[in-house]
C-alpha cells in the first residue's frame, strides 16, 4: 500500500503549484509538482541541490550574494516568501557594526541584552521562538545549544554566513541566535562584520515605531501601504482569516471538545492499557 | 515558443538533464519567465516563483540532513517492562460468538485487560449489536481527537464487557511517522492475515509470521522504543525470519531497509534498530 516511513520534508503552495518533497525510508525520495513526481536517490538529490544553487546564483546576479553560503532556513522563510524579496536583491553590502546598534526580534524589536532570545539563553523554555525559523524537528533549546558550540568552536563569521540585516535598518532578519550567543560571550561593544541586502523598491520599516509601545498599529499600517502588498495579496490574506473564523466544522470540533473535557481520564486509563 | 532571453544552467533530475532557461515574459506586471526543458518535456513558471521552488528543494534538503544527522546520534535503548502477551480464555463471550456465528477474525495479541482482534466485518456492523452486554466506548485514537486514518483505514473500535477491553481492526494497522496517523499495512500482508492463522483451544490466532511483523512495526512506529517484553516475544519467533515469505512481507513495509532491519534482528541489535532505520538513506 503505502510507505509508513514517509516523512514530510516541505510543503508548499507556489502559484498554480503545490510542491512538496518526501523522505521516504527505505525507497527513493519523491518531489512532487501538482501530479507530476519525480523520483531520486540521495545522490541525484544533492546534485539536484548543487545545480539550483549555481541557478539562484546566476539569476540574481549580485555580487556578495551566493546561494550555497545561505541558510536553507532563512532563504525559503523570509527571502523566498509570498513577496519573494531575493527577486528584487539589488546589493550586498559587508560593513562592521558594534553589537549594542542591533535591534531584535520581527514584531516588537528591542535591543540584544532586553530581548526575549537574549533572557531565555539559559531557559529550557522556548517560548520565544518564531514559528517555522527552526529546523523541523529541531526545538528552540537545541537551536540556542548547538548556535553557542558553534560560535565558540568556529568563532563567528563561520563559512562566509554572516549577520543579514536589510537597507539601512539595524534589525536583525538571520543570526539573532548568533548575536545574542557573541553578546553574551563579548559583550555589546564588539563590532562584527555584517551583510546589509539592498532590495529595489523595499520599504523600510521605522525602528523607533517598531520598537514603541504602538508597534502593533504600525506594522499593520505599514502592511497595509506597503507598496509590494499587492491588492490581491492583501484580499488573499483578508480572505484566508475571515476563513479561518467562519469555516467551523461543528461536529467534529464540539465532540473532540467534550471528548478532552469530560472523558481525559477514562481515555488516559484506555491509551495506558493499550499502549502496554 | 518565448523569448529566450539566456540559458541559465542545466540541472539533472534523475537520469534526465533540463535546461533551465529565462524567457521575456508576457508583460511587466508579470516579470519575466522561466522554462525548465529538454527536447521532450517542459516545465513553464514564473521567475519568483522558480526561485520560491528553488529554495524550497534547498531547505527540504537542509531538512533532510539535520534530520537524518539527529537520527544517527539518537539512541533508542530497549525499555524496561513492557506488558507479555497472555493466554487467551476461549470461554470470552465475544470469541464465543464469533466462533459460534462463524464470523471470520484472527486474535493479534491479548494482555492484560485487553483483547485486540481483527475482524472480517461490512464496515457498518457493529460488534455490540451481535454480542449482548458489549459497550462501545471512545477510543482513544479516535477521530474527533484529531487522529487520521489513511487509505481506507477503518478507525479502531474499542469495546467493553465486564471490565475487559476489545480493540477491534478491520484490517491490520500500521502507525505512519506523520503524527497522529495511521495506515494499513501492504495489501499482501492484509491478504496474508485471511490465508494464514494459527489455531489453539478453538481460538484463530494470527499467524506467527504475520504476528511479527506486527509486533516490529508497532515497535519501531508506534512506541519508537522496543521494550524488554518486545525482545523477548520477537526472539521467541525469531525463526520466522529465515522464511522467504516473512522476507517478501517485510520487504513490503522497510523496502531496501529489509536486508539489514533483518540482520539486525537475528543479531540483537535492538537498541540500534530505530536509529539505523531512521537515518538510513537510499
Amino acid at each position: 500500500m503505502s510507505n509508513p516511513a514517509v516523512t514530510k520534508l516541505q510543503k508548499k503552495r507556489i502559484g498554480n503549484y503545490n510542491v512538496w518533497l518526501d523522505d521516504n525510508i527505505g525507497e527513493r525520495m519523491h518531489l512532487h509538482i501538482n501530479k507530476f513526481r519525480a523520483d531520486m536517490d540521495y545522490e541525484m538529490f544533492q546534485a539536484l541541490c548543487r545545480d539550483l544553487e549555481v541557478t539562484i546564483n546566476s539569476l540574481v546576479d549580485v555580487a556578495g550574494f551566493d546561494a550555497s553560503k545561505m541558510d536553507p532556513v532563512f532563504m525559503e522563510q523570509l527571502l523566498c516568501d509570498e513577496r519573494c524579496l531575493l527577486h528584487d536583491l539589488e546589493q550586498v553590502k559587508e560593513e562592521k557594526i558594534r553589537l549594542s546598534q542591533l535591534w531584535v526580534g520581527f514584531k516588537n524589536i528591542k535591543r540584544i541584552p532586553k530581548s526575549d532570545y537574549y533572557k531565555k539563553l539559559h531557559s529550557d523554555k522556548g517560548s520565544y521562538r518564531k514559528k517555522g525559523s527552526d529546523h523541523n524537528c529541531q526545538t528552540p533549546v537545541e537551536r540556542m545549544d548547538s548556535c553557542k558550540e558553534l560560535i565558540a568552536q568556529k568563532g563567528y563569521p563561520y563559512a562566509d554566513q554572516y549577520i543579514i540585516l536589510y537597507g539601512d535598518n539595524n534589525i536583525i532578519y538571520d543570526g539573532q541566535h548568533r548575536a545574542v550567543c557573541l553578546w553574551e560571550a563579548n559583550g555589546g561593544d564588539m563590532e562584527i562584520p555584517i551583510q546589509r541586502y539592498i532590495f529595489k523598491g523595499y520599504r523600510h520599516k521605522n525602528e523607533a515605531m517598531l520598537s514603541s509601545p504602538f508597534a502593533g498599529v504600525y506594522r499593520t499600517w505599514h502592511g497595509f501601504f506597503d507598496p509590494q502588498n499587492t491588492p490581491a495579496k492583501t484580499l488573499g490574506r483578508w480572505k484566508q482569516r475571515i476563513g479561518r473564523i467562519v469555516y467551523f466544522p461543528f461536529r467534529r470540533k464540539i465532540k473532540s471538545f467534550f471528548y478532552r473535557i469530560f472523558l481525559a481520564k477514562k481515555l488516559d486509563a484506555y491509551k495506558n492499557i493499550l499502549e502496554q | 515558443m518565448g523569448e529566450l532571453l539566456r540559458e541559465i544552467h542545466p540541472i539533472k533530475l534523475g537520469n534526465e538533464e533540463l535546461m533551465v532557461e529565462l524567457n521575456e515574459g508576457g508583460n511587466a506586471s508579470t516579470g519575466k519567465i522561466i522554462h525548465i526543458q529538454n527536447k521532450d518535456f517542459r516545465l513553464e513558471m514564473y521567475e519568483r516563483e522558480f526561485l520560491r521552488m528553488a529554495a524550497t528543494v534547498l531547505r527540504a534538503k537542509s531538512e533532510l540532513d539535520y534530520f537524518k544527522d539527529k537520527e544517527k546520534d539518537q539512541k533508542y535503548p530497549v525499555l524496561k517492562g513492557g506488558a507479555l502477551s497472555e493466554k487467551p480464555d476461549a470461554a470470552d463471550p465475544l470469541i464465543k460468538t464469533l466462533n459460534a456465528k462463524n464470523i471470520p477474525y484472527r486474535l493479534v495479541e491479548c494482555k492484560k485487560g485487553v483483547m485486540t482482534l481483527i475482524v472480517d466485518l461490512p464496515k457498518k456492523q457493529r460488534l455490540s449489536k451481535l454480542c449482548r452486554g458489549l459497550k462501545k466506548r471512545v477510543h482513544p485514537y479516535c477521530v474527533e481527537l484529531g487522529y487520521v486514518y489513511l487509505y481506507k483505514l477503518t478507525p479502531f473500535e474499542l469495546y467493553e464487557k465486564n471490565g475487559e477491553l476489545y480493540q477491534i481492526y478491520r484490517q491490520l494497522p500500521c502507525c505512519s511517522l506523520t503524527p497522529k496517523t495511521f495506515i494499513p499495512l501492504d495489501r499482501m500482508i492484509q491478504a496474508e492475515v485471511w490465508d494464514t492463522s494459527a489455531e489453539k483451544d478453538g481460538i484463530v490466532y494470527l499467524a506467527e509470521h504475520v504476528r511479527y511483523i506486527y509486533r516490529l512495526c508497532r515497535a519501531v512506529f508506534q512506541s519508537r522504543s522496543f521494550t524488554e517484553a518486545d525482545v523477548e516475544e520477537l526472539t521467541a519467533m525469531e525463526h520466522v525470519l529465515d522464511t522467504e515469505r516473512t522476507k517478501e512481507l517485510m520487504s513490503k513495509v522497510f523496502f531496501n531497509f529489509t536486508p539489514f532491519m533483518i540482520k539486525m534482528l537475528k543479531n540483537k541489535e535492538y537498541d540500534e534498530i530505530i536509529s539505523r532505520y531512521l537515518s538510513y538513506v537510499e
